[in-house]
């Protein structure tokens, strides 16, 4: 642990950039009477749009993989492929959120400060490198996004969902700290490629502690990604927390738990390959079989969604369990096609809010497709996405993981992931048949009150299904985006 | 671009689903856009692929050959105005059964597509079934093609039993590695080739209206639009012939079938071609026309000319799809009237339509420097290498050819008008969305022949030949082989022209000026008893009706009375024990069945409610969740490991 | 006597971690808030001593400092301003907490079985490590901002941020709009 270069702290650029331009949202928002919201989103989604390119100029050309900062951040193409995911997620989360902040009537710059914060979080995560940064990164992100589930406070159901996370978060982050440090105490180090190389020893010595320390660790990141049983949270705060944020929480904050749940499974706990992939595959059968289940039987449409994104967490897992390059780039492809899907159905569901919570319940969808046929058209592509059906992203996103697990002698796993996919055609279905079979009481056509949000949602759409028709450009960048693996 | 081209086929799959279930729920705009979007996109798709083929060859040559010819059917596709979600539907139905059909590596995807396109014909046939001839018309076409398709499906079942495969490309070299095995006697005293080839063929004379099988055809003209006419008369007709080239490996090694096709195209040819010259409905003219030209590629297929046959199969459909969509244009403005006695002089009123359909008129008849010369022309000059009577037979048709459209062109658009008052007033123009793929079509009618145009000496410039060469393969000894000296050719080429002019000539003089139908009357009476007999298409309903018909009815009885005599005796005895096993199973029904149903109702219930309990809101409990997974994961690991 | 100067700081340990669980117990079950507020200064001053037997001299400083004096005073004051003589009633678990009792006594015996097969012999981290920088004993404070100004100089930002937006968060929650 030397003296530290100037050059690495250039390297860091794109995350202090967003930092610095968080504070600047912050206080540009509370300057006199503040600036108005269409300015404060466009400065924020400006300043992603600059993280953007510095990520690929500054950090783009060390994608070999350099870890600087005494090992402690690494700047790898696995890391970038993720920093693309979440400004993509946090920019599309700013365009959703414009109407709602502005007809709710709450300060705007705080809440897209927020977001940027969290953002840096995951920014940290994606390359964090050593335990304790990979930690404070994921509190910094979890902490921004407690505030902004009970941004709404004149709801009572805002500030419950904020309360609950926090307390469960708080819990769950005990549990992760407690496991990192039992690896410290048995490892001496909280660097991955240390630890990796210790743990042999350790495990001689020390398995019993090991072993509960990393689980730990991995319960810890469990409760991020919303695996059962560590899902609890999820329903009551995403029906809770405003919908842009609901969406910022099923896509950022999954994809980045994911990010590093990955990354230390792979790197700093590749020697206990063998105990990990067992706890990882009943995680991901217990995740899908209960979240499907619950899913089926939910009537509000929020509700829906976030059992929906607790199963999809579980398939996720099902190629982190694989632990092949099959299974990683099949992990990223995923995650790509599920965060456009998933901000393109929230989108959706913000679009129809009529007031801050209303019209979430699946007969709120009834007749939509005469009402609106655009956005019966739009949440008809994603609901076959998310089901998993072609030509959509969704499609080859999963048929890529169950293919990863297969290859690597998983089967009954995967064959779990199809069965309980059919189970998901249930309720997935459910909302076309009442946007397209059932009559609405009110047959007035609904207007888009954005056309900011049409176009963002038309995007996603479009994207989802180009990701379902030339998978391949995406194939090929999260190939180019590997880690090195056990 | 190439791997995609899967979903060519499967795009209008989805817009045939799509459309189905939006039904007449959403606004006609919808149908419309899903109905024209999905075909679209995949006409985009179809274009980059045969790009990239032609960028770098490929073995899949043949199917994106097929593309200009779908490609043709969206044109007049398109030209409809909007209209029954139903209609979009079965059309869009119909445009994946094509592609699937000709995109198909192998038979089963093709025999797929085949019964799938005849599935739409059946139901586009039969669209108005409120009224009475088109539901007979539809089963018709249906029972026709069934004829046919049986015979294919045997000959897949031989195939599939000699190779354990129905993949083309393995079959076809398969054939090409031992052409001697495919020669040995297999059944009914054919070789194995012989037997597969004859099956095929019949399914093929089935579908793409052949002698015996063709009289569907003119009756599936009870369809709707001319646009179902022109699926029917210019898109699907065609795939026998597709299938039959596509099989060619197996036809050159069965020299006797392929006799018989070349006999079977060209008795077609002159039969329909004849026929054409009495009918005066105007879309049953243009179909008798497809079902001639039809065999003329069936000609050039048994003669061993593939590539002619596929050349013509790309100028017909670009000059037949001009005259359907004309003549869709006369009826409009005729308000529904196809009765040619009851047109004549819509010249005036009509110019674009009278103008294209006059290029079409001329492309059909063989007049040169239009594409119906080029690939005609090449087809007779096969003809000629191979034999001079069917020769003959070609020639004399040109002429029929020739002489019953420009029939069909002077009724229509010269002489004296002689429909009704009220038709008079309504006579228009169509509006430019009818004439505007008039005019494409037209343009392609004069210029598709250019991409085939005579080998004469060492001028070779044969684009097509190329394009397709990767797929006819060389088998056995005896290939395309019919090459003419450039003299000959020219003689060729001069003879068809004149007889072309000859009958343009005799049709001017008979219907010409403003002689009109009294000039055909004339005739008529000149030779009353053949004009009876084209009129009445020689009897061929009547004699199936007497024949086929009449004897399954009456077998059909006779299975009835021994149904009701002695196999009711046996049902009765059946009937008691039946009543026994119905109780008992009404006992099964009642509480086992009801029972399973009734428990997944429950489980549904009992889950909500268990979930419901777990979700309580009570964030202490979450904790606890969360404590006693991690505990169960703990001890799991810890203590198991 | 023996004994004692042995195990000494062991002894030390365990009645300093007892200390801090007694008194980490008190602050959720006592119910007048005044209780609550000093078993929770036990606690910290509890930790503050254990921080001390690992030699971490600075840490126990920055413990009593902040939190026995800071925090505590703060916590003090709220209670004061508010007026909270005594908490409501409450059963935290209601019909629940037989079940809680269950995962508690789980959880311990859990913990307890692991570490009493743990070598204690193995420990990785010595305790010199908060007394020295690259081999060289220098004072803890000075150990401590090594490790906190270099080594560990990226989880020390982002904490910056962190505390940042734990403001923000108090601000803008708090906040009458």
């Amino acid at each position: 642990m030397g003296a530290i270069e100037p050059r690495e702290f250039l390297l860091l650029a794109p995350e202090i950039f967003l930092a610095v331009a968080g504070m600047v949202v912050l206080a540009v928002g509370s300057i006199g009477r503040g600036l108005a919201h269409r300015t404060t989103a466009l400065i924020s989604l400006v300043s992603l749009a600059v993280v953007g390119a510095l990520v690929l100029t500054v950090q783009g050309p060390a994608v070999g993989g350099e870890a600087i900062l005494a090992g402690m951040f690494m700047i790898d193409g696995y890391a970038l492929f993720w920093k693309g995911i979440f400004l993509l997620a946090t920019a599309l989360t700013i365009v959703l959120s414009m109407r709602f902040v502005e007809e709710g009537g709450y300060p705007a710059g705080e809440f897209y400060a927020l977001l940027l914060f969290a953002t840096t979080g995951m920014l940290f995560m994606a390359s964090g490198f050593n335990l304790l940064s990979i930690w404070i990164s994921l509190e910094l992100m979890a902490l921004s996004s407690y505030i902004l589930a009970g941004y709404f406070k004149r709801e009572r159901r805002s500030n419950e969902a904020a309360l609950k996370y926090f307390i469960l978060g708080a819990l769950s982050s005990g549990i992760l700290l407690y496991g990192i440090s039992l690896l410290y105490g048995a490892t001496g180090t909280v660097q991955l490629t240390e630890l990796a190389a210790r743990l042999p020893a350790a495990m001689a010595a020390e398995g019993m502690l090991v072993s509960l320390g990393w689980l730990l660790l991995a319960i810890g990141l469990f409760f991020k990604v919303a695996a059962v049983p560590f899902h609890v949270w999820t329903p009551d705060v995403y029906v809770g927390a405003p919908t842009p944020v609901t969406a910022f929480l099923a896509v950022g904050s999954k994809a980045a738990a994911f990010a590093i749940l990955v990354r230390i499974l792979y790197q700093g706990l590749a020697p206990l390959l063998v105990e990990w992939q067992i706890v990882v595959a009943a995680v991901a059968v217990v995740t899908m079989i209960w979240g499907n289940l619950a899913a089926v039987t939910q009537s509000n449409v929020k509700r829906m969604l976030a059992y929906s994104s607790i199963a999809h967490a579980g398939y996720v897992l099902i190629g982190v369990l694989a632990a092949t390059e099959d299974g990683l780039w099949a992990v990223l492809f995923y995650m790509l096609a599920y965060s456009f899907i998933t901000l393109g159905t929230f989108a959706t569901v913000i679009l129809l809010e009529r007031r801050e919570y209303a019209g979430e319940t699946y007969a709120d969808y009834a007749g939509l497709a005469r009402r609106s046929p655009f956005l019966a058209a739009m949440m008809l592509i994603f609901m076959l996405a998310l089901t998993g059906i072609p030509p959509t992203g969704g499609f080859f996103g999963k048929v890529y993981l169950f293919a990863a697990a297969v290859q690597s002698g998983w089967t009954w796993v995967a064959v779990v992931g199809v069965l309980m996919s059919a189970v998901s055609l249930y309720y997935y279905m459910g909302i076309v048949v009442y946007m397209y079979l059932r009559d609405a009481e009110d047959d007035t056509p609904t207007p888009l009150p954005s056309r900011l949000l049409a176009g963002a949602i038309g995007l996603c759409a479009v994207i989802t299904v180009l990701l379902g028709i030339l998978p391949g450009p995406i194939v090929e960048l999260a190939k180019a985006s590997l880690l090195q693996l056990p | 671009m190439l791997d995609l081209l899967w979903l060519v086929a499967l795009l209008p799959f989805l817009g045939a689903a799509l459309g189905a279930v939006l039904g007449p729920r959403v606004d006609k705009r919808w149908t419309t856009a899903v109905a024209l979007g999905a075909p679209g996109l995949s006409l985009l798709l179809a274009l980059g692929c045969i790009f990239e083929y032609v960028r770098n060859v490929s073995p899949e040559p043949f199917q994106s050959v097929c593309y200009t010819w779908s490609a043709a059917g969206f044109d007049g596709y398109m030209a409809h105005e909007g209209g029954y979600q139903r209609f979009f539907v079965y059309m869009n139905l119909f445009m994946g059964s094509m592609l699937l059909l000709v995109l198909g590596s192998n038979y089963l995807v093709t025999f797929v597509g085949w019964e799938g396109v005849g599935l739409c014909s059946y139901l586009l046939i039969g669209f108005y079934y409120e009224e009475k001839f088109p539901p007979y018309a539809g089963r018709k076409a249906f029972i026709v093609n069934r004829i046919g398709d049986f015979a294919f499906l045997v000959g897949l079942f031989a195939l599939v039993s000699r190779f354990g495969t129905l993949d083309y490309r393995t079959i076809f070299s398969a054939v090409a590695a031992s052409p001697e095995a495919m020669g040995e006697p297999y059944l009914l005293g054919m070789s194995f080739a012989g037997f597969v080839g004859l099956c095929l063929f019949i399914g093929a004379m089935g579908k793409s209206a052949q002698i015996p099988l063709y009289v569907w055809l003119p009756d599936a003209m009870a369809g709707p639009t001319p646009v179902s006419a022109l699926i029917h008369a210019a898109t699907m007709v065609t795939a026998g012939v597709y299938m039959v080239v596509r099989s060619n490996a197996i036809y050159q090694l069965a020299e006797g079938v392929s006799g018989l096709v070349a006999i079977v195209g060209a008795l077609t040819a002159i039969f329909a071609a004849t026929i054409g010259l009495a009918q005066t409905d105007i879309k049953k003219v243009l179909a008798y026309s497809t079902v001639s030209q039809l065999g003329y590629m069936f000609l050039a297929a048994g003669l061993g000319a593939y590539s002619a046959a596929i050349f013509h199969l790309g100028t017909h459909a670009f000059f037949k799809a001009l005259l359907f969509l004309g003549s869709g244009s006369v009826i409009h403005a005729m308000g529904g009237e196809q009765d040619l006695t009851k047109m004549g002089g819509l010249k005036e009123r009509l110019p674009s339509t009278y103008r294209t359909m006059l290029i079409g008129t001329l492309a059909i008849s063989g007049v040169p420097l239009l594409s119906g010369f080029f690939s005609k022309d090449q087809i007779l000059a096969a003809a000629w290498g191979g034999s001079k009577p069917l020769w003959v037979v070609g020639w004399l048709t040109a002429g029929l050819t020739a002489c019953y459209m420009t029939r069909l062109l002077l009724l229509t658009f010269h002489g004296e008008f002689r429909g009704s008052e009220e038709q008079r007033e309504h006579l228009h123009e169509s509006p430019p969305v009818m004439t505007w793929p008039l005019w494409v079509l037209a343009t392609g009618a004069v210029v598709a022949g250019y991409v085939g145009i005579p080998r004469l000496g060492q001028f070779d410039i044969h684009v097509f030949d190329r394009f397709l060469s990767p797929v006819l393969l060389e088998v056995g000894h005896h290939g395309e082989a019919h090459h003419a000296s450039v003299a000959v050719e020219l003689a060729l080429m001069a003879a068809s022209v004149a007889i072309a002019a000859a009958g343009i000539w005799l049709a001017w003089k008979i219907y010409g000026a403003a002689r009109g139908l009294e000039g055909g009357r004339g005739w008529a009476e000149r030779y009353p008893a053949v004009h009876r007999a084209l009129v009445n298409k020689y009897w061929v309903d009547e004699a199936y009706d007497a024949t086929v018909v009449r004897g399954t009815w009456a077998s059909a009885r006779g299975l009835y009375r021994f149904d009701a005599g002695v196999i009711d005796g046996l049902v009765n005895g059946f009937r008691h024990v039946t009543v026994g096993t119905s109780m008992l199973s009404g006992f099964f029904d009642k509480y086992v069945v009801d029972g399973l149903v009734n428990l997944v109702g429950w489980l549904t219930q009992a889950g909500s409610r268990v979930f419901r309990r777990l979700q309580t809101g009570l964030v202490s409990q979450y904790a606890m969740v969360v404590v006693a997974g991690m505990l169960v994961l703990v001890f799991f690991v810890v203590l198991f490991r | 006597m023996e004994f004692l100067v042995q195990h000494g700081a062991d002894l030390l340990f365990y009645v300093f971690a007892v200390g801090a669980l007694a008194a980490a117990v008190g602050v959720i079950t006592l119910r007048n808030p005044m209780y609550c507020a000093i078993s929770l200064l036990v606690c910290f001053l509890c930790v503050a001593a254990l921080f001390l037997l690992r030699h971490a001299e600075f840490l126990a400083l920055v413990q009593v400092f902040v939190y026995g004096g800071g925090i505590m005073v703060l916590f003090l004051f709220v209670i004061m301003l508010v007026n909270l003589h005594r908490l409501r009633e409450s059963s935290v678990f209601g019909e629940y907490a037989p079940m809680a009792v269950v995962l508690a006594v789980l959880l311990v015996a859990l913990v307890l079985f692991v570490f009493l097969n743990y070598d204690q012999q193995a420990v990785a981290a010595a305790p010199g490590a908060f007394v020295s920088v690259e081999g060289q004993v220098v004072g803890n404070s000075e150990a401590v901002a090594w490790t906190l100004y270099r080594d560990y100089l990226l989880p020390f930002e982002i904490a910056s941020v962190f505390l940042l937006v734990a403001m923000v968060g108090a601000v803008v929650l708090g906040r009458k709009s």
